[in-house]
């Protein structure tokens, strides 16, 4: 009786998770991204990883000219805002002066693509609609945007049935842990511009910095692995700050990114020759770094671990010529230093 | 501990013996006689149970264990829950007379606890296929679950190690990183295993925070190229 039990509800299981609709999960994914972008709504939620909940409030608005306006303002600890008045982004942190750059699209608890370009992600991810449940009071849709391999995380979305919003969102391994978590705790649609918003209209915001970008210049080592789906956002030279520390160390940087989650690499000689694998998380960001062969490599991005220590050992000397010979010869001359 | 042993007692009670650690629900019985606390817990679960079974006589008689236990001493033939079962059942029609009007005689009394005794058997008997079929559900619900979870996740063969994920925070907080102590080796003395523990605590203390620098330093240059990263897009 108790393995029967079992196996219906197994095979009423599959057979819901066959007839998923991937062109609904597109649908609602779609609408999220119209809404995210036309209406005026703010939001309250919260970023639930590592045992803390972080508090924040997310205002948007369609203010004059068709411009939008948005607000993230994390509400514990130091004042950690963003804001923007269309394509001009502005960060205020407590680490440095406030600073805006002209960018499309905003570093925030919310990936950016959400309003972006959603299909860009269909080719490392499959989009499935699985049902609904109550959310916030509302009724909401899960979609899960799952990985197509096992380097990535998977995400699910509750979206309202009202509004298309979303009212949580959850980031999961492929075994079902839970690495973070983003409820919302407030939601309010309005016809009209909040104050807030109105006042910010207003508000000039801090002065745009120029972001020279070296690009041209032939990095010496090259990422010989990484996910399908991944490519180069940019790559430079640039020193890395230690945490108030003087020794600055110039690193090769590189970011890449599969349209939902960013990854760095960075690479630099050390005086070290080898130093054991090091890493943390800090909620589904991961943070890796080791010294092989006197080569220090950093991995930072929303990825497992296997995959930060795969891209990590990928690393190899930037092959310009077409003889592999040359590359193994400049590898040893660089270990001796 | 205790709440261990509370959460063992409930489970005993159910009939069913504890998951939780063999030595406890080995050890438990034992415990329960000498403990007041986890005696009295014991007593409770059951009064509980009955209540919720509907099985309170309505002389409710709080303390039962002592009278129960002077009547096991004169009543030794319960053993198996067959003649306890053939004991119930001549008694039953009695007993619920019995119940019924309030009996402040002694050895009515007495009657009365073996009746009682000798239901909470039956019942227990009778419940014994209730939990099952409870266990039957509840095991494939959380089966559910977890298929609901690992849906997509069959093909995934290889176990990654993404499951020892360290979880300590990293921006923002003190926490070092937690990583194994190396044990020492044995042959040294214990003042000199003592120092150079010591002094490999120091080491591993500035290792670690090294180490957090170096991890926040990435970490914070990740999100600062992150922002400024979508200039090019």
């Amino acid at each position: 009786m108790k393995l029967s039990a079992f196996l219906l509800l197994l095979l009423s299981f599959n057979v819901s998770a066959i007839t998923a609709d991937t062109e609904s999960a597109k649908l609602s994914l779609e609408r999220l991204t119209n809404s995210l972008r036309q209406l005026n709504f703010s939001t309250s939620f919260v970023v639930v990883k590592n045992n803390q909940a972080e508090p924040y409030h997310w205002l948007h608005g369609i203010g004059e000219n068709e411009q939008e306006l948005e607000i993230f303002t994390r509400l514990n600890g130091p004042r950690r805002d963003v804001l923007r008045q269309g394509d001009i982004v502005s960060y205020i942190e407590p680490e440095q002066e406030p600073y805006s750059i002209i960018s499309s699209d905003v570093r925030s608890p919310i990936p950016t693509i959400f309003r972006g370009n959603i299909s860009e992600l269909e080719e490392s991810y499959r989009f499935i609609s699985v049902g609904r449940s109550r959310i916030l009071g509302r009724v909401a849709q899960l979609v899960r945007i799952v990985s197509k391999d096992k380097y990535r995380f998977s995400y699910w979305l509750w979206l309202d049935q009202k509004t298309g919003l979303l009212l949580k969102m959850a980031v999961l391994t492929r075994q079902g842990q839970l690495l973070e978590q983003i409820q919302f705790t407030h939601i309010e649609v309005n016809e009209q511009l909040t104050d807030n918003l109105e006042q910010f209209q207003l508000t000039e915001l801090p002065e745009v910095v120029e972001v020279t970008q070296q690009y041209n210049k032939a990095l010496s080592w090259q990422v010989d692995w990484l996910p399908q789906g991944f490519t180069v956002v940019k790559s430079n030279q640039h020193k890395l700050n230690s945490h108030n520390q003087d020794d600055e160390k110039a690193v090769e940087f590189m970011l890449f990114s599969d349209g939902l989650v960013e990854v760095s690499v960075y690479v630099n000689l050390s005086q070290e020759k080898f130093r054991a694998p090091e890493y943390a998380s800090d909620g589904a960001t991961m943070v890796y770094n080791h010294i092989l062969q006197g080569i220090e490599v950093g991995i930072v991005g929303d990825i497992p671990l296997a995959t930060a220590k795969k891209i990590a050992e990928s690393i190899a000397p930037a092959v310009i010529d077409n003889v592999k010979d040359n590359a193994l010869h400049s590898k040893g001359e660089q270990q001796d230093d | 501990m205790s709440e261990i042993k509370t959460e063992s007692i409930s489970s005993l009670v159910d009939n069913y013996s504890p998951s939780t650690d063999d030595s406890i629900s080995a050890h438990l019985v034992d415990n329960m006689l000498k403990d007041e606390h986890l005696s009295s817990t014991w007593q409770n679960y059951h009064l509980i149970g009955d209540v919720l079974r509907d099985e309170v006589p309505q002389s409710l008689q709080l303390d039962l264990s002592e009278t129960i236990s002077a009547a096991i001493a004169q009543e030794a033939t319960i053993l198996s829950p067959n003649s306890s079962m053939k004991t119930s059942g001549k008694n039953s029609h009695l007993s619920t007379d019995e119940n019924v009007s309030i009996s402040n005689n002694s050895a009515a009394q007495q009657t009365n606890n073996v009746v009682d005794a000798s239901n909470r058997f039956k019942a227990k008997i009778a419940n014994l296929i209730k939990p099952m079929g409870q266990v039957a559900i509840a095991a494939s619900a959380a089966a559910l679950m977890i298929v609901g979870v690992q849906n997509n996740v069959i093909d995934n063969s290889t176990v990654t190690p993404s499951q020892v994920v360290q979880t300590v925070p990293l921006s923002g907080y003190a926490n070092p990183v937690s990583f194994n102590v190396q044990s020492t080796p044995t042959q040294q003395s214990q003042q000199s295993r003592q120092q150079t523990q010591q002094a490999m605590n120091e080491q591993l203390a500035s290792d670690r925070i090294a180490q957090q620098r170096r991890l926040q330093a990435l970490l914070k240059d990740h999100n600062q190229q992150v922002k400024l990263g979508s200039n090019i897009k």
